[in-house]
């Protein structure tokens, strides 16, 4: 693997959703934990940029990733693995970051724990993305 | 659009439809890019003993770790086609291992000497 730009970006970039989608995890389960309390509606708040964040974060590794696989969507091997994963993880990430900065702060309580579930698939999916992809790298110096 | 799960679907199908519209355009012009075939050097090793479950070990380690930069069918993609290699199984061995600076990756720590073995096999398949 040749160390263009696009593999330098790539690496730096699958960061930041595989980290904020777990903090947005985080946030917002504790908000639904502590949904009484004041605490909640700011958890909720930092869940809501973590998500968002991370779904910005996925679309630069995404672009990033089509550049250095030269189009290949799919692949074999790693590569497969990687992208069996990748697919879904980024569907996941942009439809929950859309939906939570559409529904707003006003939302009910079962909605929140449904799209709580969401991102905790994302959570798995974008974790199993990255696995794999460090797996192509295995071995890298 | 007032409807928070219609925007979320629409926004998943922007961004996959996005990406693929991206990735035929990435495609097309990296196919314009000529493959880059391996220097033709003397073959100094025979194959040796090459068994069919040593070429089915070799395809499944070739898949896993090099069909990404080689490509699927082996005939080349970042890296070179691998058909009618005239180099070494020494040369090629090495290759693997210790990979080429700034061009391939050294495999060393995730395939060991009989995996090796088994990808060299696989190779020596491709005519």
């Amino acid at each position: 693997m040749l160390a263009t730009p696009w593999v330098k970006l790539h690496g730096v970039s699958t960061h930041f959703p595989i980290a904020l989608t777990v903090a947005a995890f985080l946030c917002d389960f504790a908000a639904v934990i502590l949904w009484s309390r004041p605490i909640a509606r700011s958890l909720g708040v930092a869940g809501t940029c973590a998500i968002v964040l991370s779904a910005v974060g996925g679309i630069a590794a995404v672009v990033s990733g089509v550049f250095v696989t030269k189009g290949d969507l799919w692949g074999a091997g790693d590569l497969g693995m990687h992208h069996r994963f990748v697919w879904p993880a980024f569907a996941v990430l942009v439809g929950a970051a859309t939906w939570r900065l559409k529904a707003g702060a006003d939302i009910t309580r079962k909605p929140y724990v449904v799209y709580l579930c969401v991102v905790g698939v994302g959570v798995i999916l974008t974790g199993a993305a990255g696995y794999y992809g460090g797996e192509m790298l295995q071995g890298l110096s | 659009m007032h409807h928070p799960l219609l925007a979320a679907v629409l926004a998943v199908a922007l961004a996959l439809v996005g990406t693929a519209m991206l990735a035929t355009t990435v495609r097309h012009s990296a196919a314009a890019v000529s493959h880059e075939l391996p220097e033709s050097t003397r073959a100094l090793l025979t194959a040796g003993q090459i068994t069919p479950q040593l070429v089915r070990n070799g395809e499944k380690y070739y898949f896993n770790s090099c069909a990404h930069c080689h490509g699927t069918d082996a005939r080349g993609d970042e890296g070179p086609d691998l058909h009618g290699l005239e180099i070494s199984d020494r040369r090629i061995a090495t290759v693997i291992k210790h990979g080429i600076k700034g061009e391939m990756p050294s495999f060393a720590k995730k395939h060991d000497d009989a995996d090796i073995v088994a990808m060299i096999a696989y190779l020596r398949t491709l005519k």
